[in-house]
């Protein structure tokens, strides 16, 4: 399908999957591996536009269900879009809703057609299809949207993972035709299948398919041992396609995200560092997974 | 050298007095603001953003640091300046917080009560000289027995006046923090006048007060004139969601207020209430013309969504605005003083943004700073 960004690779890791690679997105070029900063509610927790430029910050993420609700499609029809409503000049990235599926799962219905939320607001019903995320994500503008998945907690085993994979490709052949916006707006596929590789390697062969602009890595994160973490990581960079950038949703803690950088992400995102006042205390070392991880792309860490 | 020098630029006929206060190279134009503080943060603000606004010193309170015992900030070895990463504004040290106005406990001829998170404390004069012996602010208001009922008693009152002049005494006469250690370390007193409606009590007050050695300089500009007030009025009006419109000057036009569904009023209204769903498609500055971080880069909004989803930015965005826009306001003041304006300018502030009947608490309540920074 049509893109809108390039994709250049700068330098690779002479020993892991790692590499450097400037990512040019419509409002602005930007480096890779980059972390994105979680902006839900259009904006980012006490920080103006301008500190944020001042920190070298070039992408940020949205929430599409979010914003939805509040300020509302319309309001951005009206004003044209996220980017000119929260004054910010650089890239974003909206995640499609998929994730409060599991968030707001109490208040979520799963159907064929999409998912029924319920407005924790007023009580109202929303019910959100790939279609209608990909229109309110065309309102919102962003430089990356994502297509809508069927998200299932990554505890959860059995049929239900397996349903929500398949259903997932079939969302993203239905976010594909209804994006209006491919010129100017890069549609992300999410990769699905939880914990289980045949599923993964399935989901994946699938989405290669569609061409997507770039891939991410969806229901990861949510409490999975690490050990089975980094080898489903590892797995899907293996079979995604090495010149497109890779995003693995989700994942924020500082040992987390030098394995995944060392397996082949390119891009992050977590609510960890704005959420938390408190600072992840500096471990004096790797736990014994991430020693694992990185001993099968050659890394050895030093005792 | 690290004198403090109050001088009166003009006098009128009136108590209307444009001024200067300079002291460690800083000079503050009067009448004008001190920063509201709270645990000496201005709220909401990083130093990044504080410094972005004309504002030369801060007002910090005892009150918000004792809450708990020993306050850590007494171990921090470098003054009260540094430990609030403030080292390039005046720092003014008061008792109790302006903002709240109620009494916290009774006060005794010892010690004044305040309110902490941790209950109530009771600070001694001597544990205030401590605290400013370690805290080194340039200006501290000496402790005062203010009063918070609306109409205390006579007996009450005058006892109020004789405390706080028996504690100034004991400020002025440490052993502790004596002349010349203040001297040194440039902390000046200031006196904190009492009285409430007793006329008789507010002149034993002031003429007690001038008697005593408080920063010469300051005293010889006391009159009936304020000099300075504080920020926790538009810091208030901030935390409520509103954005302060009004000026001295007049330059906003009624339509930049309008909204489709208003019943027509001749006023501009002195602040406008962002939690208003009026404003959700509202894409103009809170002010136009006005140069703040937020008229700059936001829209109402904006502004609107995020007080609607408690979003820290909109916080910091309402007191930006207010602060510069009080600030503003109190320049605007200073012009009109010293053009010889200022009663026609004050009578047209009432006529543009309406007469608001003042409440006899706020009153009551704020004048007590203000009567401590007025000398």
């Amino acid at each position: 399908m049509k893109s809108a960004l390039t994709w250049k690779i700068i330098a690779k890791c002479s020993r892991t999957k790692a590499r450097v690679a400037t990512l040019t997105l419509p409002h602005c070029p930007l480096e890779t591996p980059v972390f994105m900063p979680v902006a839900t509610q259009g904006t980012l927790k006490g920080v103006t536009t301008k500190q944020l430029e001042e920190m070298s910050c070039d992408i940020i993420l949205n929430n599409t269900y979010h914003l939805g609700l509040r300020p509302g499609q319309e309001l951005f029809d009206d004003v044209g879009g996220s980017h000119i409503f929260q004054n910010w000049k650089r890239n974003i990235l909206t995640d499609s809703g998929g994730f409060q599926m599991v968030s707001l799962l109490k208040l979520a219905e799963i159907t064929e057609e999409g998912v029924q939320f319920q407005s924790p607001h007023d009580g109202s019903l929303m019910l959100l299809t790939p279609e209608h995320s990909m229109s309110l994500q065309n309102s919102i503008g962003a430089d990356i949207i994502m297509q809508l998945d069927d998200v299932v907690a990554s505890l959860t085993t059995g049929k239900r993972v397996e349903e929500a994979m398949y259903r997932s490709i079939r969302w993203l052949d239905r976010c594909i035709k209804a994006h209006k916006n491919p010129e100017t707006q890069n549609l992300f596929a999410i990769t699905q299948g939880g914990l289980n590789s045949e599923l993964r390697k399935i989901c994946i062969q699938e989405m290669i398919k569609r061409d997507t602009p770039g891939y991410a890595i969806g229901g990861l994160s949510g409490g999975e041992e690490k050990d089975i973490f980094w080898r489903i990581v590892t797995l899907s960079t293996d079979l995604l396609p090495k010149n497109k950038p890779l995003y693995c949703m989700g994942v924020g803690y500082a040992e987390d995200l030098v394995v995944c950088v060392a397996l082949g992400i390119d891009m992050f995102d977590c609510v960890f560092p704005t959420r938390t006042a408190e600072l992840f205390g500096g471990r004096e070392k790797y736990p014994e997974w991430a020693v694992n991880a990185l001993r099968s792309v050659n890394i050895e860490l030093l005792p | 050298m690290n004198t403090l020098s109050f001088n009166i630029l003009k006098t009128t006929e009136n108590s209307i007095r444009p001024g200067k206060l300079t002291l460690r190279e800083k000079t503050i134009k009067t009448p004008n603001c001190i920063l509201y503080t709270t645990k000496g943060s201005v709220p909401h603000l990083t130093p990044d953003n504080l410094r972005h606004l004309p504002f030369g010193a801060v007002q910090v309170t005892l009150e918000q640091f004792v809450d708990v015992q020993p306050p850590p900030s007494i171990k921090f070895p470098d003054g009260i300046h540094k430990f609030l990463n403030l080292e390039d504004f005046l720092v003014y040290f008061d008792i109790r917080d302006p903002s709240k106005i109620q009494t916290s406990s009774f006060n005794t001829d010892h010690y004044v009560s305040v309110r902490t998170h941790q209950g109530v404390r009771k600070i001694t004069a001597d544990d205030y000289i401590d605290y400013m012996n370690i805290y080194k602010p340039d200006i501290v208001a000496n402790m005062a027995d203010i009063l918070y009922s609306e109409r205390p008693g006579q007996n009450r009152v005058r006892k109020s006046v004789t405390r706080t002049l028996q504690w100034l005494d004991e400020l002025l006469n440490s052993k502790k923090l004596t002349v010349d250690r203040r001297i040194q370390e440039g902390i000046h007193v200031f006196g904190a006048l009492t009285g409430n409606q007793y006329r008789e009590e507010r002149k034993r007050s002031a003429e007690e007060t001038m008697k005593r050695d408080v920063s010469d300089g300051v005293l010889a500009g006391i009159a009936a004139g304020i000099d300075l007030f504080d920020t926790s009025y538009p810091t208030k009006m901030a935390d409520n969601g509103h954005a302060l419109t009004f000026s001295l000057k007049h330059s906003q036009n009624q339509s930049d207020f309008e909204v489709s569904n208003s019943s027509t009023s001749n006023t501009i209204p002195r602040s406008i209430n962002l939690l208003d769903p009026q404003f959700k498609k509202d894409f103009r500055p809170f002010v136009p013309m006005c140069t703040c971080i937020a008229c700059l880069n936001y829209s109402r909004a904006y502004v609107h969504h995020l007080v609607d989803t408690r979003e820290m930015l909109g916080s910091i965005l309402l007191i930006s605005h207010n602060l510069l826009q009080y600030a503003q306001f109190f320049q605007d003041i200073r012009e009109s003083i010293e053009n010889g304006t200022f009663e026609k300018d004050a009578k047209m502030f009432k006529d543009v943004f309406g007469f608001e009947e003042l409440d006899p608490a706020t009153i009551t309540s704020s004048s007590s700073s203000e009567e401590a920074s007025s000398l």
